[in-house]
């Protein structure tokens, strides 16, 4: 049952230009979330901007959590303006988030488009819980430039085996994030059907992925984007078009099986 | 002093004014534990058709100055599967439920009316002829005659209230509304979206999947106001009014302009509970006023 509540801005960073991270106290978010949640935040409090917007939960601690987010227009412009101290007025947690099945064969591979690294950090650190034993994940970081590649450092303390690639080839591979995580599968490496793909980014990473990935573990999911009203899978405006027809990203996603996404 | 929020619209008796408008509480549950939906006078269901509809392609959102546009396409489970999976929860609620309908033709919407007739808690049908997202190039509330055999057909299968949703997409609402008043529709509820684009110079298309949708939120209070008006002033019936409420102020501006109830849509997105925040606001605005009774300020704009 997600909760409406004013949380305290506990801190607020810009960790890259135009990237923030931002803490805020939330108790019921921190002990009822799962990785691939989602909040829905009122930026501003006038008509315009007039809609929540849907920011991933990041990570979370006992009594906090953390959104990640770019300032890409009026109502993260807002955001990014806001002190510790002030009052963030937040519905959540929303949606359905990533599954962790008991697989001891799962080869787990986090696929992080751009802004898509905010859900996966957060997963990252359920799997490095829950998962017994020294059974490590792959990462791969897919950014424009090495100056855009987030929370590397972070997956390492975790004991990942992070790959990253930037489109202008200034760190890691010259390469988009499915592009790497499909030569490291090609490679032989891993047995393909075993490959657990996590992935998040942008819609033509989606696409370009769901296209790629079809024969990896059913078990692989995939978290995606489409503009929201109310977050609560009433109004039926954020529906994506699925094997079984329109699902909504706000209810039934944003976490979807990687086969149940349909792209025409 | 006691102050009464009671409203009569035909048959139905709402403890206080405030609805939520068709498509934006979605059947109630979706807001459970966000919204306090018993303070609500009545819930008004996403309209209802009686096949299941897909609705539209995405995307079907989008916001725009202070208001928003859609195109959701009537997205439905149908009538059948309405009454057996989504009623069970509405009764919970305990309060009145008013059921929207839409049909592709008068016999249409009648069998539709046939069908809630027998559902006991359903206290009243909206008759949605004024959705803008659908595939005929011309509303049916954008004509007298449609409407008035539309209002006659459902008027025959139900003995429920019979509420007409009227569309600002006309060139006189008045006309309209009158035409539904004298086939015996027993209250009108008014405003639907109105027909609106927004385009994205980028990629050079829509924003919308079905490149036109419907706006709403509180860019549209100004206008919906200024139709309540011409309508309550044409008509005898009741009139329920909306577009763009936020709050107990603008709930307070549809009242005084005719409306002897108002639907909150848009803003229940912004705020859950905004339903029920409103209609306490109403009391505490007739408290402060010394008004007994809100039916006493219904119109009660000075000329
Ligand atoms: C489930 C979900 C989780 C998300 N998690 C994050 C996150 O963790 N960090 C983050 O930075 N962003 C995230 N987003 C995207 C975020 O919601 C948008 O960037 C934000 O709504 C933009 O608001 P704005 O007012 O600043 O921009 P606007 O002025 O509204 O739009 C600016 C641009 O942002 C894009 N945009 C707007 N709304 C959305 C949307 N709903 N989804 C995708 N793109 C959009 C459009 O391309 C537009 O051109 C998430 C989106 C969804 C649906
Ligand atoms: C997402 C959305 C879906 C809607 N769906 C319906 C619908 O199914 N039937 C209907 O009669 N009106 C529908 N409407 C219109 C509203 O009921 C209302 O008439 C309109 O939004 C104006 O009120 P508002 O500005 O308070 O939202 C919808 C509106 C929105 C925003
Ligand atoms: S945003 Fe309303 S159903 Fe998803």
């Amino acid at each position: 049952m997600p909760k409406h509540v004013l949380a305290k801005i506990i801190s607020q960073k810009e960790i890259k230009k135009g990237c923030f991270r931002m803490r805020v106290k939330a108790p019921y978010v921190a002990r009822t979330a799962s990785a691939g949640q989602f909040l829905h935040i009122r930026c501003g409090d006038s008509t315009n901007p007039l809609l929540r917007r849907p920011i991933s939960i990041h990570r979370k601690g006992a009594d906090y959590a953390e959104i990640l987010y770019n300032v890409v227009g009026k109502g993260t412009d807002i955001l990014s303006r806001k002190k510790a101290g002030d009052k963030l007025d937040i519905i959540g947690p929303l949606g359905s988030g990533f599954k962790v099945y008991k697989n001891d064969r799962s080869i787990r591979m986090l696929v992080a488009g751009g802004m898509g690294v905010a859900p996966l950090l957060g997963l990252g650190e359920e799997l490095s819980r829950s998962i017994k034993g020294k059974k490590r994940f792959i990462v791969i970081l897919g950014a424009k430039t090495q100056k855009h590649v987030l929370c590397e450092s972070e997956f390492r303390k975790l004991g990942a085996e992070v790959y990253v690639a930037t489109e202008d080839g200034s760190k890691g591979k010259k390469a988009l994030a499915t592009e790497l995580s499909r030569d490291i599968i090609k490679s032989g490496k891993y047995k393909r059907q075993e490959v657990c793909i996590y992935a998040a980014g942008p819609m033509p990473m989606a696409r370009a992925l769901c296209r790629m990935m079809q024969r990896c573990s059913p078990e692989s999911q995939i978290s995606l984007e489409e503009r929201m009203a109310c977050g609560l899978g009433a109004c039926l405006g954020c529906v994506i078009d699925t094997q079984s027809g329109y699902k909504r990203v706000c209810k039934d996603g944003p976490v979807f099986a990687l086969r149940e996404v349909a792209f025409k | 002093m006691k102050t009464s929020l009671k409203v009569k619209i035909g048959k139905l008796t709402l403890k206080n004014p405030v609805m939520t408008a068709s498509g934006t509480f979605g059947y109630g549950v979706e807001f459970e534990g966000l919204a306090g939906i018993k303070e609500l006078g009545a819930i008004v269901t996403k309209t209802i058709t009686l096949r299941a509809r897909a609705g539209n392609r995405p995307p079907r959102v989008i916001e725009t100055p202070s208001g928003m546009l859609n195109s959701i396409g009537l997205e439905n489970p149908g009538v059948d599967r309405f009454i057996k999976d989504k009623m069970p929860s509405l009764r919970r609620f305990k309060i009145p439920i008013v059921a929207s309908i839409a049909g592709e033709s008068a016999a249409e919407y009648k069998r539709l009316a046939g069908k809630l007739d027998g559902v006991k808690e359903i206290e009243a049908v909206e008759i949605n002829i004024s959705c803008p997202n659908i595939e005929t190039s011309k509303l049916f509330a954008q004509s007298e005659k449609s409407t008035k055999d539309i209002v006659e057909a459902v008027r025959s299968a139900t003995g429920k209230t019979i509420i007409t949703k009227l569309s600002p997409n006309v060139t006189d609402i008045t006309s309209i509304a009158r035409a539904a008043e004298s086939a015996g529709s027993h209250a009108l509820s008014l405003i639907n979206t109105l027909t609106a684009m927004a385009v994205d110079i980028e990629k050079k298309e829509s924003m919308l999947g079905n490149i036109t949708g419907g706006l709403s939120g509180p860019a549209v209070k100004p206008v919906a106001l200024a139709m309540v008006w011409k309508v309550y002033n044409a008509v005898k019936i009741p009139v329920i009014g909306m577009g763009g409420i936020m709050d107990w102020r603008d709930a307070v501006e549809f009242i005084l302009c005719g409306s002897t109830a108002v639907n909150v849509g848009t803003a229940n997105f912004v705020n859950p509970n905004a339903g029920a925040e409103i209609a306490e606001g109403i009391k505490k605005y007739l408290r402060k006023k010394k008004i007994k009774d809100i039916n006493d300020i219904i119109g009660g704009l000075r000329k």
